[in-house]
């Protein structure tokens, strides 16, 4: 049964306020009942992306003496700043198994399709209530609500636990129909300043507490929210029909249709989308547009600049060049994908033929820049913002849900125009994930391992070859070094004569890909040494920077000949058939039909106890390659602990890789360093051979080079309490738990 | 975000026509633009159809008690938004006197608004008053919609009088000819002829039309309605031209 409460909310400022309510004998001229307090727990349930929080509706689930019922409330109505709501609710008595089944179950079904419903937010309330009492009739009801906030689903505590947050609001409901009881209520309140309109539901500021901000969250009342609601057409309905039915309910007049051409943009990993974003460039000449949308789709960058954004310092300064660089850092922006859509609006009328709802019914066609196959996009209708007329957007918006049936679209501009070539944004991680089954053969897991590091290798090959940037060729070694360390370290798996083959090959393409590398870092680190060094000798290394973009080239040149050598070719071939092809048995490979958690803790438990050896044995005086040893182990104990990350309890293994990876930074500086000092001596060496640097150069040399031994040697004292940290009781107890298999830990 | 403030002490120049037809243009080319109706008549509401209506008016405005983000109607044109008149405004130089620094106001008022606009044009009531003063200390660039007759002239100096008293400060001003009607001699002549004054004009001068004056009947910008006439060319090539002079005030950024 559909019901309209009529409340105000207030939030409550200071609480000693609270209890002022609780004793007070009268309010606004009415008398109030004795306190009667009720503790209430409720659970708040959606979709995973939240499609009931988006359409403006909240799912509750309350229990009070036995029962069990679910609601479904509107989110307050921002329309108007009053305190005053006037939602709708239905609600429904659930039964076994908690499922809604009736109203509530139909409606949210209308809303989600058989999207999964999950608990997000339970939240724990004791209320007190007063009557609020004329002429010995209730006309009201006061209710000072204390509420503590906590995770539901994944994040999900003991009850006991602490809360995320609390707070306080009063609320007045309605009881009798038609008296003015709420604003003589509210109006009183209001009049001291403990008290201030609360424009939140309890979902909304629960959510907030999340860190989750939905369509109506954190803007102020009245304003519009300016994600451009968007919804799927249902099949069979065309967009003349949509437009007829729109015309036969508001005056609504459309316009031709126009087309709108854009290019979305972001680095191959995806750190502007990461960072809550979105890139896109329209137009052409100097009045190409380059836009910078926040996740709500709001402009928040602008620019006008004829050329295509790729580093950041291929823009002008300004706002977005800053926000750019902040989030690329090392990487280039590449063009994603086109599309070209086709828009017909049809805009509704007020009775001033002023447009109020611009709806706009879309389709078109999307492709993605790197090359393939243009694709049409799903059409869709969009609900374009504005301002100031979010009373008429929700009408038309009510009206598109339930009488033409359109469904709200879960996805953003961008992810729609790749949908069709079967990506999403997002779909690339340097880190390496992969989810195995502890039961599994040993050797399959190496092959999935395997397998997910040579598709990461080829992902990387083209960027490497044209060198977009540095990271293709740094992610592209990444994944090549751990398809070497797991060649050796997960072992007995395959056939001792195949390993062998493989690792040279392997050695081979390391080789030959190494001293590019090694350039794009020391030019990357350049930077920031240069940046620690004085101004004035600044310059004077120069020369040994256009040293090292022409050493690049030639290193680019060698690693794109290995590349495209026949050698190359023929060790991918090779390599996906042994991986893909008939496996060998256990004869060859002793390990290979053990389940693979057994193979991986035995392993790593070994790894792990070699390398806390080793890191004990340092002493002050140590050499370096003491040290250097340590890391490679410590190497070697990460890309294991990666591998098989997914086969023990997620919270240790990441305390022990983030426990490590302190460790390693330390020792991966230290080694930077020392690399880097080795290497700057060769240079100057053959700079000098080549005449290409003066004596000023050479001292300005000299000062990098002590500043890289000062680097080296305060990374060279941190080593010892970094490693105490790893090396500690603590840690050891969860290695053994976790690994040792019951082994002398 | 860039602030403009079309303006001219002397009334019925054609100031919100320009207001109007300007902040059309420049949200075509692509700018998100806000037309502030500062104009207790509401003239560029009613020409957007808005309903010229602040609640609780100007006073609360200023006093910090409502912000303009909440007032804020999306037009019948995408990209261009309005800040609604209200009558109350006529009250807004007694409020901005009860302010401590009453000529920051309107600075302070649309500052939050720089991320949502790329462009915020100001539509000033005539008269040297309190608000004017507030949009000149707010404003980077002022257009000056101006009539070609010596009268007209004179309030142009007045105004760089004012500007000089007030100090030193970068402000661009940039002056048209308004409603020029070439059959009148005066007008040819102050059109043509050398001019002598503080400013140097725009090459665009307005024509003086009836299809303007008919903004008023069809509530629409000239471009929605006679895109094909002399005055729409002319408003066409008066924005080409102070796009190019706000680009330039952006060091062409925006």
């Amino acid at each position: 049964m559909a019901e309209r409460e009529r409340e105000i909310k207030l939030e409550v400022r200071a609480p000693d306020a609270l209890e002022e309510l609780a004793r007070r004998p009268a309010i606004a001229g009415f008398a109030l009942s004795p306190v009667e307090t009720r503790d209430q727990e409720d659970l708040y349930l959606d979709t995973e992306d939240l499609l009931l929080f988006a359409a403006g509706v909240a799912l509750r689930y309350r229990r009070r003496s036995g029962i069990l019922k679910a609601t479904l409330k509107e989110i307050s109505e921002r329309e108007g700043r009053g305190m005053l709501q006037d939602r709708r609710e239905i609600e429904e008595v659930l039964g076994e198994g908690g499922v809604p089944k009736g109203v509530v179950g139909d409606t949210v079904a209308s809303l989600v399709g058989d999207a999964k419903l999950l608990p997000i937010l339970r939240l724990r309330t004791r209320r007190r209530v007063r009557q609020v009492v004329a002429s010995h009739c209730t006309v009201a009801e006061l209710c000072l609500d204390e509420v503590e906030v906590f995770p539901a689903g994944k994040e999900a505590q003991p009850s006991d636990a602490e809360p995320l947050g609390r707070f306080c609001e009063v609320e007045v409901e309605e009881v009798a129909d038609g008296s003015d009881v709420l604003t003589a209520v509210g109006e009183e309140l209001l009049a001291s300043p403990h008290f201030g309109p609360s424009l939140l539901s309890k979902l909304e500021r629960g959510l907030d507490l999340l860190g989750i901000r939905g369509p109506f969250v954190g803007r102020g009342p009245g304003e519009l929210s300016t994600d451009p609601a968007s919804f799927r057409l249902p099949g069979g309905l065309t967009a003349e029909e949509l437009e007829r039915r729109l015309s036969s309910r508001f005056q609504a007049v459309s316009s031709p249709e126009t087309v709108e051409a854009k290019t979305f943009h972001d680095s191959f990993d995806w750190r502007v989308h990461r960072s809550g974003g979105s890139y896109e460039t329209a137009g052409f000449g100097p009045r190409r547009v380059h836009l910078w949308r926040d996740a709500e789709g709001r402009v928040r960058h602008r620019l006008c600049h004829p050329g295509d954004p790729g580093f950041p310092a291929d823009l002008p300064p300004g706002p977005l060049r800053s926000q750019l660089a902040a989030v690329l850092s090392m990487r280039r922006l590449l063009p994603l994908v086109d599309s070209s859509v086709r828009v017909r609006t049809i805009a509704v009328l007020d009775d001033e033929e002023k447009t109020t709802v611009r709806v706009r019914i879309e389709s078109g066609t999307s492709a993605l820049c790197e090359g393939g196959e243009l694709h049409e996009l799903e059409p869709r209708v969009t609900i374009a913002p504005l301002r100031g007329y979010d009373r008429e957007r929700r009408r038309v918006v009510g009206f598109l849900r339930e009488k033409c049936g359109l469904l709200p679209a879960a996805t953003g501009e961008l992810a729609h125009a790749l949908e069709p070539h079967g990506r999403a944004p997002g779909d690339y991680t340097s880190k390496f994930e992969l989810l195995l089954d502890p039961a599994m053969p040993a050797r399959d897991a190496a092959r999935a391992i395997h397998l997910s590091l040579l598709t990461t290798m080829l992902r990387n090959q083209e960027g490497t070859r044209r060198d977009l940037d540095s990271e293709f060729l740094h992610d592209f070694r990444v994944a090549l070094r751990r398809t070497r360390s797991a060649l050796t370290q997960i072992r007995e798996v395959y056939p001792e004569v195949d390993v062998e083959q493989f690792k040279q090959e392997f050695r081979w393409l390391f080789l030959e890909t190494g001293p590019k590398r090694d350039l794009d870092v020391y030019l990357l680190k350049m930077e920031v040494y240069l940046a620690e060094l004085p101004e004035e000798i600044r310059a004077d290394l120069d020369p040994l920077q256009e040293f090292l973009e022409r050493r690049k080239k030639l290193a680019h040149d060698r690693l794109v000949s290995a590349l495209d050598s026949e050698r190359y070719r023929r060790l991918v071939e090779e390599w996906r058939s042994f991986l893909t092809g008939a496996p060998a048995g256990s004869l060859l490979a002793p390990n290979a039909e053990r389940p693979v958690r057994e193979v991986a803790s035995e392993r790593i438990w070994r790894v792990y106890r070699r390398m806390r050896r080793r890191g004990w044995a340092i002493q002050e005086d140590s050499p370096a390659a003491a040290l250097h040893d340590v890391r490679i182990r410590g190497k070697k104990l990460r890309y294991l602990l990666e591998f098989f990350r997914s086969l023990y309890p997620e919270e240790a293994v990441g305390r022990l890789v983030s426990e490590l990876k302190r460790l390693q930074d330390n020792l991966g500086d230290f080694n930077d360093y020392r690399v880097q000092r080795r290497s700057l001596q060769r240079f100057s060496a053959e700079m000098a051979e080549e005449g290409s640097a003066s004596v000023r150069t050479h001292l300005a040399m000299g000062r990098l080079l002590a500043h890289l031994e000062a680097g080296q040697a305060a990374e060279r004292k941190r080593f010892a309490k970094r490693f105490d940290r790893f090396a500690s009781q603590e840690n050891r107890k969860i290695f053994a738990r976790l690994f040792s298999q019951g082994e002398g830990s | 975000m860039r602030v403009l403030a079309i303006l001219n002490i002397k009334g019925g120049v054609g100031k919100t026509a320009s207001a109007v037809n300007l902040g059309f243009l420049a949200a075509r080319s692509g700018w998100r633009t806000l037309i502030w109706d500062l104009d207790p008549q509401g003239a560029a509401s009613f020409y957007l159809r808005v309903k010229p209506k602040v609640r609780g008016g100007g006073k609360k405005l200023v006093r910090g008690e409502l912000d303009l983000d909440g007032l804020i109607k999306g037009s019948d044109y995408e990209g261009l938004d309005l800040l609604p008149a209200d009558f109350s405004y006529r009250r807004m130089d007694i409020a901005l006197d009860g302010t401590k620094k009453p000529k920051r106001q309107i600075g302070r008022l649309i500052e939050p608004l720089s991320v949502d606009y790329d462009l915020a044009l100001l539509d000033c009531p005539p008269g040297m008053t309190l608000v004017l003063e507030s949009v000149l200390e707010a404003a980077e660039g002022i257009l000056v919609p101006t009539i070609p007759t010596t009268l007209s002239l004179r309030t142009l100096d007045q105004l760089a009088r004012h500007l000089r008293k007030k100090g030193p400060r970068k402000l661009a001003v940039l002056p048209f000819f308004s409603m020029v009607d070439r059959r009148r001699t005066m007008h040819r002549e102050v059109v043509d002829g050398e001019r002598e004054g503080p400013f140097r004009f725009l090459e665009t001068s307005i024509p003086y039309s009836s299809t303007v004056e008919q903004m008023g009947v069809h509530r629409m910008p000239l471009e929605a309605y006679a895109p094909w006439s002399r005055a729409a060319k002319a408003y066409r090539a008066l924005w080409a031209e102070v796009d190019q002079r706000v680009l330039d005030l952006a060091g062409g950024l925006i």
